[in-house]
């Protein structure tokens, strides 16, 4: 058992020291004969999440108004998770107070995610509001971490994943394709299906490679809301080969319609709508390396009818985008 | 349009076979009139294929009168005289169970059942496969069984986790609807996986059997604080390969699997 750090207040050290079961019966125990201290050990700063959610059962509603703001938040998180039908009265508030306490609730909890079933939903909708309403970015690579722990485990990572890939962030991609280099099969078997990367893709030095077409396709790149729900193999991101064709990309990574900027625009969507999707594939590609290599010649190019493109691209073995 | 061997194929030749009431009859006329083509190598296959999307619609309308009911994978449950339930909420065929035997546990003791929407097509799915392939050549093929939305799905049935775009939107196919918008707190309402039963009735797990209305509805209805935009109906869907299934059947029959069948079967009536 590791030894407690004086990092921990006093219900965290009974946790680590003697184990849950123990932790529970001190604090109920407290909690009967002195509830002003039981409180004050609750209102410890150092206190963690993992230890409030073991004890929080016991914990009554009239006692509430004695507690940290960001305790009785992540109590009532805890009653909504358990169904508790007495919290649907306290539904969250959206303020700088929830998200200190959900910031609260995954710092000092995901080391223990998977403490149980309820507690790994717990971290889950933390985890959620974060991420789709408070739009805390900052919290990726520990949310990756979890995932990735999770797999390992053999545990549940569905709406984990979901929330995660709701950030709408290249930041979530590059953190998975870290795990390329990892020595668990598992996490590059995990970050390989999560990027939609086939074994043959990417072979040596397969991040920088990742990192290289990440930077490339950034500006077409759009998060699609697909998820484990929807699809065994769900593609997360998409590149927009409308986008990529034209060279217009766009700052969102939601997808966005083009809006052509004449007629004779128009015209080459309408044509490239035409095409079938392996070879709007190879338009795309084609485009961005004309594009890079000269822009006067790619200008000059764009002039050409799509199916002139089109043959150009194929003679010189464009691939996937 | 409907191809068989290249050619095109007249449906009326099938009009002593099918009652003109029938979800085959239907489905033959969407395909008939489709702007896509249906393209197959035998007049087997498509009957086959007709087959089991009857038998799909109606699993679902018995799921849906069943007490199986519908809970987040972190609360899921199932009975442990068939099933095991794994880490991360699925299910697994226990060890010495036959599957047969196990998947029908599913509609007799719905009660002791608990999961989300897309495991619940997977139910489906494997009732009715045993339906069309009968116990003996379902309990061969199927020897292990994994129910867990999507995750795992036996190569057999691969192809229905992967939706794709189609020309049409059959009786029998898996139909997704998503909520864009929904409320972070209730992630399992991100959007509803259906089987379609008709032009206007779908069956979704945890929903029952209704019209798009009803689905869009009950989506909406958690979606989060200040959200514009409704649930809706993708364009794209789930199939599993007839074609490979069909393969099964018909290597089933060489066998002489299926003798319960013998003529009366819709599709032996049509093979021979």
């Amino acid at each position: 058992m590791p030894v407690p750090s004086r990092g921990y207040g006093d219900l965290d050290q009974v946790r680590i020291r003697d184990g849950i079961d123990a932790c529970r019966s001190a604090f109920q125990e407290l909690y009967d004969t002195d509830l002003r201290r039981a409180v004050l050990l609750l209102n410890d700063r150092r206190l963690t999440f993992s230890t409030l959610y073991i004890v929080s059962p016991r914990i009554e509603e009239r006692v509430y108004p004695y507690l940290r703001e960001r305790l009785v938040a992540a109590i009532r998180l805890i009653e909504r998770v358990r169904g508790d039908g007495s919290a649907q009265g306290g539904r969250r508030r959206m303020d700088q107070a929830e998200h200190g306490a959900l910031r609260w609730i995954l710092d000092t909890g995901y080391a223990q995610d998977g403490l149980d079933e309820t507690y790994e939903e717990v971290m889950e909708r933390a985890v959620s509001l974060l991420i789709n309403i408070y739009h805390d970015t900052a919290i990726l690579p520990r949310v990756a971490d979890m995932i990735f722990a999770r797999y390992r485990k053999g545990r549940n990572i569905h709406d984990l994943t979901w929330a995660y890939f709701q950030s709408d962030h290249p930041d979530a991609l590059r953190l998975i394709a870290r795990r390329f280099s990892s020595d668990d099969s598992s996490d590059t078997k995990l970050a390989r299906g999560l990027l939609h990367i086939d074994n043959d893709d990417l072979e040596n030095g397969e991040y920088q490679s990742y990192l290289r077409w990440l930077r490339d396709n950034d500006p077409y790149l759009y998060f699609t809301g697909e998820s484990l729900q929807y699809a065994s193999a769900p593609a997360f991101y998409r590149v927009d080969p409308v986008r990529k064709y034209l060279q217009k990309g766009t700052a969102s990574y939601r997808r966005k319609p083009v809006t052509p900027a004449d007629e004779e625009e128009r015209g080459r969507l309408e044509a490239f709508s035409e095409l079938a999707e392996e070879e709007k594939n190879i338009l795309a590609a084609h485009s961005q390396k004309v594009h890079t290599r000269d822009a006067a010649a790619w200008k000059r190019w764009m002039g050409r009818p799509v199916e002139e493109q089109l043959r150009a691209a194929k003679a010189r073995g464009e691939g996937s985008i | 349009m409907i191809a068989i061997g290249g050619q095109p194929f007249d449906i009326d030749t099938l009009a002593d076979v099918y009652a003109p009431d029938s979800l085959e009859w239907d489905i033959l006329g969407r395909m008939s009139d489709s702007a896509g083509t249906y393209a197959y190598d035998s007049l087997s296959d498509l009957s086959f294929e007709l087959t089991l999307r009857r038998e799909i619609v109606s699993a679902a309308r018995a799921l849906a009168r069943s007490r199986f009911s519908f809970a987040v994978f972190h609360k899921s449950r199932c009975n442990e005289d068939y099933w095991d339930r794994t880490a991360s909420g699925g299910f697994d065929l226990k060890e010495g169970a036959v599957p047969s035997e196990a998947v029908m546990d599913i509609y007799t003791n719905g009660g002791k059942y608990a999961t989300e929407c897309a495991t619940a097509i997977l139910v489906v799915y494997y009732r009715a496969l045993l339906e069309t392939y009968g116990a003996g050549r379902f309990n061969a093929l199927f020897p292990r069984i994994h129910l867990m939305n999507w995750s795992g799905l036996d190569p057999l049935i691969r192809e229905a986790g992967t939706p794709k775009k189609a020309a049409d939107q059959l009786p029998g196919d898996r139909g997704y609807f998503r909520n864009p918008e929904v409320d972070p707190e209730t992630p399992e309402w991100q959007g509803e996986n259906v089987i379609i039963l008709s032009d206007t009735l779908y069956y979704g797990h945890g929903i029952g059997v209704t019209r798009a209305e009803g689905i869009i509805r009950g989506l909406n209805a958690h979606r989060k604080e200040g959200a514009t935009q409704s649930a809706y109906l993708m364009d794209e869907v789930g199939r599993p390969d007839f074609k490979k299934l069909a393969a099964l059947y018909d290597e089933g029959a060489v066998r002489g699997a299926y003798p319960e069948w013998g003529l009366s079967h819709p599709r032996v009536s049509v093979m021979y």
